[in-house]
């Protein structure tokens, strides 16, 4: 049997906050409800690079104080590619989010719902 | 399926799915292990010793930016340039701005002032992203907060008056992609036109490919040396698109 050690107790969070996401993606009939939770989705995978790159103890923010030794600094700062990748994948997630939402408007407008039960429904 | 037996095949679910992402995460590294790749960077970023590979950011996030992986920025720019372009191509047609009322005239005189503070807040976030945490898009996503306070206290109308209609943030959008481009190949056209050798989106000159936007600029001290013009163009580019996506999503159906 696997058990999972203290140090991986932040992975179980990611784990069950990405299931309600994927959850509510598949299952959710309000197109808007999907979209926050393709969003929250995209937080779930930004968290788990955080926790990635995290280090524990007396940690620095990548960024090297004036005087400090590359050595020691390469020792003791968080991973700066967690943060990297995190920062390009809000722009892209937000790119997604802003046509999800022109898609969503654009589909009550012509529709008058967001539920795709109802728009399953709908002839002609 | 509704009522009480949605909520358990729910409940279901989410428990069978988190225990099979669970699983799949127990091969991770424990917290606390950073991988020999990030400490590449953060050894290198203000190595002076080593400026081969220096990127000249004490920031080591900045350097990531453009000096180590400077395609997945281009790209990612690319990316929200096209969502941006998505969103205009669903609403085009009402892009005319309406002058209304906007709130009272102390609501206006104030954001008029937040106006001005944010924006000089979101130049200093991306000029000094160099030394301190922010950068392009995080000065971008602010630069949109100013224009979306404008446009939230004093209406979507008074924004040509400032000189910003659609069209002028689409221009101002293109121009700051430009910018970023046009940087990528400056030191590609320097190689061709030389004969020396220089990489796209070089920033730092190294020992076989001189090329270096601190030393072509004539700055041999210019920290970062590439990395702030294309903040800017970044700031610019997500600044703007911000704002039209705002003006864009809050039109309504007739408008025009």
């Amino acid at each position: 049997m696997v058990i999972a050690t203290t140090g991986q107790l932040p992975y179980i969070l990611v784990a069950i906050m990405a299931s309600i996401c994927i959850y509510a993606v598949l299952f959710k009939s309000n197109l808007f409800k999907k979209m926050l939770a393709i969003f929250l989705l995209t937080d779930a995978v930004n968290l788990l690079f955080i926790i990635q790159g995290y280090r524990l103890g007396n940690a620095i923010p990548p960024i090297i104080p004036p005087g400090m030794d590359p050595s020691e600094f390469a020792s003791i700062a968080v991973d700066p590619l967690a943060h990297y990748f995190v920062v390009t994948a809000v722009v892209i997630g937000l790119a997604e989010v802003a046509t999800l939402t022109a898609l969503i408007i654009y589909t009550y407008r012509h529709y008058g719902t967001i539920e795709t039960k109802k728009i399953k429904e709908l002839r002609g | 399926m509704n009522g009480w037996r949605g909520s358990i095949f729910g409940v279901l679910f989410v428990v069978l799915m988190s225990s099979i992402l669970i699983y799949a995460f127990l091969g991770y590294p424990e917290l606390g292990f950073v991988r020999p790749l990030g400490e590449f960077y953060l050894f290198n970023t203000y190595n002076f010793e080593n400026q081969d590979w220096w990127s000249a950011s004490p920031n080591a996030v900045t350097g990531l930016l453009w000096d180590y992986r400077g395609y997945d920025t281009l790209y990612e720019t690319m990316v929200f340039y096209v969502g941006i372009a998505a969103v205009a191509m669903f609403f085009e047609g009402h892009a005319k701005l309406k002058k209304t009322g906007g709130m009272t005239v102390i609501v206006r005189a104030t954001a008029r002032l937040v106006f001005v503070f944010t924006l000089t807040s979101a130049f200093a976030i991306t000029i000094f992203s160099i030394k301190t945490p922010g950068g392009g898009f995080q000065g971008g996503s602010i630069m949109a907060i100013a224009y979306i306070a404008i446009i939230v206290a004093l209406s979507k109308g008074f924004l040509p008056e400032m000189n910003i209609d659609l069209e002028t943030a689409h221009i101002a959008k293109i121009v700051g992609l430009a910018l970023i481009t046009g940087l990528t190949i400056v030191p590609v056209i320097y190689s061709l036109a030389s004969g020396s050798v220089a990489y796209a989106m070089q920033n730092q000159p190294k020992a076989w490919a001189p090329f270096g936007y601190p030393t072509f600029l004539g700055l041999t001290s210019l920290s970062g040396g590439l990395i702030i013009p294309i903040q800017l163009g970044e700031m610019v580019h997500v600044g703007m698109g911000f704002t039209i996506m705002f003006l864009l999503l809050t039109m309504r159906e007739k408008e025009d």
